[in-house]
């Protein structure tokens, strides 16, 4: 190793030694050992402040007191972190809280997952002892297009500040007025609104910011499980929490989106586009089963109806035109698997090599880029690199998209396959399709959601959303990370792979395999970037592909 | 203000910081577009945040922390009464009820007409003249009630008369003998002459501006810091920490710039000599200023004034004008390669930005909170630089060591507080003033030779002797030395050398609730020790003087003061808890008298 390692320091807390990295902070340490050391204003995300005084800790031969967030570690430095007069000065500080704080827990949208609630209960004041009237402020203040305020809450530990002052940069939040004056507050007439807004939400470690959407929907306790997932909104692929709640009337859904801290994504922060739009547009799907258009209108079938329907025409278009008279457009929502599955499909069933990836939405650049200094991407779906990573373009006697529709218009292109493509999110595209749509033998969609194409489609079928399905995908840095299912969905879906290989079979054509375990052993052996990466490998916080150089 | 006018004048202030500190701009801007337009609007404030190229909210964040800034209009005339400890006990609360009645609004309001604003004030480091009225930004007193009204009828024709100013040392002499003159002064010694106006021909002719040369020319600056180290002066501030040893901790490194900052934003109730020093004989504080500068490497140095000096701002202007054209400030002074360039620079109304971090914070254009230490401001000061900050008083001292010698400073006062020490004492004295004694002298000389003793010769109760900040001592204290070991001993400490002397009629609950209420004005808030602490201590406080308390309060003051020391960022905190602890200590029984009777047995 060319690289000295920095010698470590070793230290004891509560008689147990530890060593860490020199500049480590004593919260840290402990934090390695696996003890607690409670805090508000600390985050290993932000600059320290070292204001809410609750980290508090002897430490042999200082005079007083410290506080562990920011008291750096040295060689054979004594921590004690349970002493009598620790826990009086953490009581104390839970005291001081306590006096003007409302107590409205059984309303607060942080009840059951509140810091102050629970720091309270293992080493607060076993009752009040003020006689003194609270301080009353706002309660209920919109500061942004997704956030509500309660100054009431308020602690004044500042992590929301600095979360927008130091992280993204826009500064809209700060202390105003002084001691118990304080507040936080915005200049006047302005708003809390910038790309990142929600993540004040997590920072703030009592019920003072909330969601618009989430405030009063829930108490945190009917949540029935958290899902790890992945944000399926750009090429960064944050990594997230989902929130899921079973529905009274049935049923589950997701209720909130949450950032997961991974150091190799996306630290601790996710935006609000991923946050607040992703799910509620792409979570589920909104098609309730296939649809085959008889005459004018669509009517609903079921799955094994559909399937041979597909079948049936693909085999008549085979037989009657060949291969080359079918094409397909993949898009970059679909995950790694359906991407693997969509394009074998193409390519060793149908044996054609008109195929293409879609970038979709669209790019409003050329590029995927960074869409500013913190974490979004300008593409804008999940995927890009794997389709580009499996080649997913058209072979050299393939067409590609503009030529696909140019031969579906001359008539040279009999069938269409979109697997989520949805052609009118690209306007010159759509046009494009009005030209051939009525005259296409088929045209089948698989799509989340109705759009001007699945209403004139010879076939639609309803595809998983992302918290509806398992799979992988991989962010523009090459990290490959899982998305996970967190809802059975509402109606029986049946997945695109599944659909394409009873399709496949039907055809008397070679199967595909199904599972991620066959898929991402087909890989592995089909692209070098694959090598040796093996899909029960992928941990919580991803894998980076195989990379030569 | 019009943009035009505040652009020029922005441009004129950005000189007197780095050309990348323009936030440090903040708060004379924001005096100048208040001057203008009698508050600051949001548009004042927007137009400044694109002045110095800053956000809005960070604009507001710092205006709204300092307490001399309005965001609505106020009247043509704002008087605020000092409510703080020795204007109350001198009688602030009937000044107040004066106005109250005579302009039938309260505290926080406005007439009608827009003509009068009526609202208190802390400390104005003006208890030499207590009770003390400021009106727009000028200090009366002593007053009585008449002399009040009499006033407010000039107010009302829109004048702001002369009379009954507050002048440093002025106080009535009739309030008792001349003192004794048993010790020789140093830094007072320009102002016994009552024909010292402070001018720079004045300073020179009794010898002024002799140490600076003497310095410059014959002493390299360690060892002028070696002198420093072996006066044994220690900080006038209040922490008293020995000089030198600070100046020692600069780094030598000459790439680095290096900053030394006069804290001269006296603030500590009962304080009111670095007023009388700044005012009276700036040129011996400026002397001192370079000097350190020079022993320091500081190129460029800050007077950090009180905001409400305002007398104080042109007379420092002149003295400053006065050194540069004389050769003692600017390029190569007195013909040596020392540059310095020294800068007045005002605060705003906060207490706490004479604690020394916050002070640089608030240079820096910020809320003047303090900073976590470490790094100490010696390393990582002012825009991140080494810096000292010393105080007014301190700064005095050093061109008498310079000129006389480290040996002669060190054979005053005592062993480990060496020189003298300049004593605010006020409160129910007959010759509340500042009074400039040996360190080795004690509280009985200061308050009874020199103040000229108790009021009506009544008995002491009660001596706070370093400020409000300091635990009280009892009239079983008066032969304590006035040293900070002796005052330590006590139980008490040496502080800010203000001596506020309570009679035996001063009802020590409501002591508490004064300085309690003042500290829960003044917290910056950061700690929530501090932020909640003085707020429940002074409420808690108020309840049991208004006659409400209860026995168990007497538990909950104990344990709320235990838990506000030592846990916090600076000593804010402390110093609420420490004195009040020290009241419930002495005067226990008051306490319980006041909970028993359900009222306050000192009120009429
Ligand atoms: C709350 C608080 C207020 C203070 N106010 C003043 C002040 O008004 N003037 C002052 O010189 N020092 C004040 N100090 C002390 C300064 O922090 C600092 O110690 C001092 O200016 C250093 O100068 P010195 O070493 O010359 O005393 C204050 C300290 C605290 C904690
Ligand atoms: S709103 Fe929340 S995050 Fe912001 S300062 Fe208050 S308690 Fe902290
Ligand atoms: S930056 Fe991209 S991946 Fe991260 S939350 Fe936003 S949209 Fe999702
Ligand atoms: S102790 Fe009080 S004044 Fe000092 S930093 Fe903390 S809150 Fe501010």
């Amino acid at each position: 190793m060319s690289e000295e390692t920095p010698k470590l320091v070793t230290l004891t807390v509560d008689g147990r030694p530890v060593q860490v990295a020199p500049g480590t902070m004593i919260i840290q340490a402990g934090e390695q050992l696996g003890i607690e050391i409670p805090y508000y204003c600390y985050h290993p995300g932000l600059p320290i402040e070292g204001v809410c005084r609750m980290c508090l800790v002897e430490v042999e031969k200082a005079p007083k007191l410290l506080i562990a967030c920011a008291t750096p570690v040295t060689e054979g430095m004594v921590v004690h972190t349970q002493t009598p007069h620790v826990e009086e000065a953490r009581r104390g500080v839970l005291e001081f809280y306590l006096l003007n704080h409302p107590l409205d827990c059984p309303i607060c949208d942080k009840g059951g997952e509140c810091p102050l609630q629970d720091y309270t209960l293992r080493y607060g004041p076993g009752a009040s002892r003020t006689l003194e009237d609270k301080i009353h402020r706002d309660k209920h203040r919109v500061i942004g297009p997704h956030i509500v305020f309660d100054a009431e809450r308020c602690i004044l530990c500042t992590r929301c500040v600095r979360f927008c002052r130091d992280i993204v940069g826009t500064g809209e939040l700060g202390v105003g007025y002084r001691a118990d004056r304080a507040e936080i507050i915005l200049f006047p007439g302005k708003e809390l609104d910038n790309a990142y807004s929600g993540n004040v939400i997590d920072l703030c470690p009592v019920g003072a910011l909330t969601s618009k959407p989430y405030r009063f929907t829930s108490r945190p306790w009917d949540l029935v499980k958290q899902v790890e997932s992945t944000c399926p909104a750009c090429s960064r692929g944050c990594s997230i929490v989902l929130d899921v709640r079973h529905l009274r009337e049935g049923g589950e859904e997701v209720l909130r989106v949450r950032p997961r801290h991974n150091p190799e994504v996306n630290g601790y922060w996710m935006c609000d586009e991923g946050r607040f739009d992703a799910y509620p547009r792409r979570g589920q799907t909104a098609l309730k089963g296939p649809l085959v258009r008889r005459g004018e209108a669509q009517v609903p079938v079921t799955w094994d109806e559909a399937i041979s329907i597909l079948v049936e025409r693909l085999r008549g278009i085979l037989d009657q035109h060949g291969p080359q008279a079918i094409g397909g457009l993949l898009s970059t929502w679909l995950t790694t698997e359906e991407l693997y599955a969509t394009g074998s499909f193409l390519r060793q069933v149908i044996e054609t090599p008109h195929l293409d990836y879609r970038v979709s939405p669209v790019q409003t650049q050329e590029r995927d880029e960074a869409e500013d200094h913190l974490l979004r991407r300008t593409d804008k779906s999940p995927n890009t690199q794997t389709a580009k990573l499996m080649n997913l373009g058209p072979g050299p006697e393939g067409l590609g998209t503009r030529a696909m529709l140019e031969a579906a218009t001359t008539g040279s292109l009999k069938a269409l396959l979109l697997f989520e493509v949805d052609p009118w999110e690209e306007p010159t595209l759509g046009e494009e399709l009005e030209k051939f749509m009525d005259r296409i033998d088929l045209l089948a969609i698989w799509a989340v959601r109705e759009s001007p194409v699945t209403s004139r489609a010879h076939l639609v079928f309803p595809a998983l959303g992302y918290a509806e399905k398992e799979g992988t995908i991989i962010n523009f840095g090459g990290r490959i990370q899982r998305l996970r299912r967190a809802i059975d969905s509402k109606e029986k879906i049946v997945p695109v792979g599944e659909v394409l290989r009873q399709v496949a079979v039907g055809l008397g054509r070679p199967v595909i395999p199904l599972t991620p375990g066959e898929i991402w052993q087909r890989l592995a052996e089909e692209h070098p970037a694959f090598n040796g990466i093996q899909y029960e490998a992928i941990g919580s916080l991803g894998v980076p592909i195989h990379d030569d150089r | 203000m019009t943009s035009a006018k505040l652009q020029q004048a922005s441009a004129e202030i950005l000189k007197r910081y780095p050309q990348n500190q323009k936030r440090s701009a903040l708060l004379p801007l924001l005096f100048l577009a208040q001057e203008e337009r009698g508050y600051l609007s949001p548009e004042s404030l927007e137009e400044i945040a694109h002045l110095l190229e800053m956000r809005p909210t960070d604009v507001w964040e710092t205006a709204s922390f300092y307490t001399m800034f309005h965001f609505r209009p106020m009247g043509r005339c704002h008087i605020e009464v000092c409510h703080n400890l020795s204007c109350t006990l001198l009688g602030a609360e009937s000044l107040l009820d004066v106005l109250k009645g005579r302009l039938q609004i309260r505290e926080g309001e406005t007439t009608p007409d827009g003509r009068f604003s009526l609202g208190t004030a802390e400390c104005l480091a003006a208890c030499d003249g207590a009770p003390v009225v400021q009106v727009n930004g000028y200090h009366y007193g002593p007053l009585n009630r008449s002399q009040l009204e009499e006033l407010l009828e000039g107010f009302a024709r829109g004048e702001l008369p002369e009379r009954y100013r507050y002048q440093p040392w002025a106080g009535p002499p009739s309030r008792g003998p001349e003192p004794v003159n048993t010790f020789e002064r140093i830094l007072h010694q320009h102002l016994l002459d009552p024909s010292y106006d402070g001018r720079i021909e004045a300073y020179l002719e009794r010898g002024g501006y002799q140490a600076l040369p003497k310095a410059v020319r014959e002493y390299r600056p360690s060892e002028i810091i070696e002198m420093v180290k072996r006066s044994g002066l220690r900080g006038r501030g209040g922490a008293g920490f020995p000089t030198g040893v600070k100046w020692g901790f600069v780094p030598k490194d000459p790439g680095i710039p290096k900053y030394l900052l006069c804290n001269a934003d006296e603030g500590e109730p009962g304080t009111f000599k670095d007023r009388e020093l700044l005012e009276r004989d700036p040129h011996q504080v400026l002397e001192g200023i370079i000097i350190a500068s020079y022993a320091i490497g500081s190129e460029t140095s800050y007077i950090y004034l009180r905001g409400e000096f305002l007398e104080a701002v042109a007379i420092l202007e002149r003295a400053l004008q006065e050194a540069y054209a004389h050769g003692f400030l600017g390029k190569k002074i007195l013909g040596s390669d020392f540059n310095l360039d020294v800068y007045l620079h005002r605060g705003a109304g906060a207490y706490i930005c004479g604690e020394e971090t916050a002070l640089i914070e608030s240079l820096e254009g910020k809320r003047g909170e303090p900073r976590i230490r470490p790094p100490f401001p010696a390393v990582k000061g002012l825009y991140q630089c080494p810096t000292v900050v010393n105080n007014v008083e301190t700064l005095c001292n050093i061109p008498h060591i310079i000129v006389r010698g480290p040996k002669w400073f060190a054979s005053m006062g005592t062993p480990k507080s060496t020189g003298t020490r300049v004593f605010s004492v006020s409160g129910h004295v007959r010759r509340p003033g500042n009074y400039e004694l040996p360190l080795n002298a004690t509280l009985r000389q200061l308050i009874y030779e020199h103040a000229g003793g108790i009021l009506d010769d009544r008995r002491i109760k009660a001596i706070i002797p370093g400020g409000s900040s300091a635990p009280t001592l009892t009239a079983d204290h008066l032969d304590v030395g006035l040293d900070f070991e002796s005052l330590a001993a006590a139980g008490s400490m040496g502080g800010s050398g203000a001596v506020i002397v309570l009679d035996e009629t001063t009802c020590m609950v409501k002591v508490g609730e004064v300085i309690n209420r003042f500290y829960h004005h003044e917290s910056c808030g950061q700690c929530t020790q501090c932020r909640e602490g003085t707020a429940w201590l002074h409420k808690i406080l108020k309840r049991i003087e208004d006659g409400r308390g209860q026995m168990a309060d007497l538990e909950v003051l104990k344990d709320v003061c235990r838990n506000m020391k030592g846990q916090t960022i600076c000593v804010l905190s402390d110093s609420a808890a420490m004195p009040t602890e020290s009241y419930m200590h002495y005067f226990r029984e008051e306490f319980e008298a006041h909970i028993q009777q359900g009222r306050c047995p000192f009120r009429a």
